[in-house]
């Protein structure tokens, strides 16, 4: 079986309501090329809505890099690079929003230091 | 004027960079249909700027990597004041004329009825690029 069409994807957008209107719309046509199910799929696009909304609230003068991978049985997404201590502040900020969708349905979610001093945070969904 | 786009990193401007691959092409139309609310374009005007920036990405899928692998495909949008402006780029030889074109021949000449200022060249990291300018205001 071949590999996918699109193995990786960058969007690159000012957080704010560009954001909240292009990542959604970018992670669920990544999401149809990759393994996921349509149920999955309407999730990654969840996550990455809160991902978005929370962005925009917090970085509202930032960029958000968003990096796509199509990996074997879903999608891994990064975001970033940000400033040490903001993925934590998106994580806490979306499960004081009442949701906590982020970490409810991603299947893993972690931050990654870069050598830069600056963090990743790398969703995993499958 | 070389460079990539007039307006840099302001509020309206985004990067999206796929592989030059026929699939690439439909992710491409997808993200840019949220555009209409956030550029303030009507409509139709989305429309022409959907159909030229396919057309653009379908030419760098078809044309730029045509003599060695598909590398990428790059399409960056903003608003100059009221102008829509879209770049399409590639890494590869950029839009030549071929007498062996897989295609109809009308994607340029579609491309130009459709934005008010057309430029082809390259930008100052040396990348091919096609920039767009459309119609702004209300249409």
């Amino acid at each position: 079986m071949s590999g996918p069409s699109i193995e990786r994807a960058r969007l690159h957008v000012p957080c704010g309501s560009l954001a909240v209107a292009l990542i959604p719309r970018f992670i669920r046509s990544l999401a149809a090329h990759s393994m996921l199910g349509v149920d999955r799929a309407g999730e990654a696009v969840l996550v990455s809505e809160a991902v978005s909304a929370r962005c925009a609230e917090l970085l509202p003068d930032d960029r958000l890099h968003v990096s796509v991978k199509v990996i074997d049985d879903g999608l891994e997404v990064l975001l970033g690079p940000l400033a040490a201590g903001v993925p934590a502040r998106i994580l806490a900020a979306d499960h004081l929003s009442g949701t906590g969708t982020i970490r409810a349905l991603c299947t893993a979610v972690d931050v990654r230091p870069g050598r830069d001093g600056r963090e990743r945070l790398r969703l995993t969904l499958t | 004027m070389p460079g990539r786009l007039i307006v840099v990193d302001g509020p309206t401007t985004f990067d999206l960079t796929l592989p030059a691959h026929p699939d690439a092409i439909t992710c491409v139309r997808h993200v840019l249909e949220g555009l209409e609310s956030e550029w303030g374009v009507s409509r139709e005007q989305l429309d022409d700027i959907l159909i030229a920036t396919v057309e653009a990405c379908t030419n760098v899928v078809l044309h730029a990597y045509r003599d060695r692998p598909p590398g990428l495909l790059e399409v960056h949008g903003g608003m100059d004041g009221d102008t829509p402006v879209v770049a399409v780029r590639d890494h590869g030889i950029g839009m030549r004329p071929r007498t062996d074109s897989p295609g109809l021949g009308v994607g340029l000449p579609l491309i130009g009825a459709l934005t008010s200022e057309l430029h082809f060249g390259r930008s100052i990291d040396g990348v091919h690029e096609v920039r767009m300018r459309f119609a702004g205001g209300e249409a």
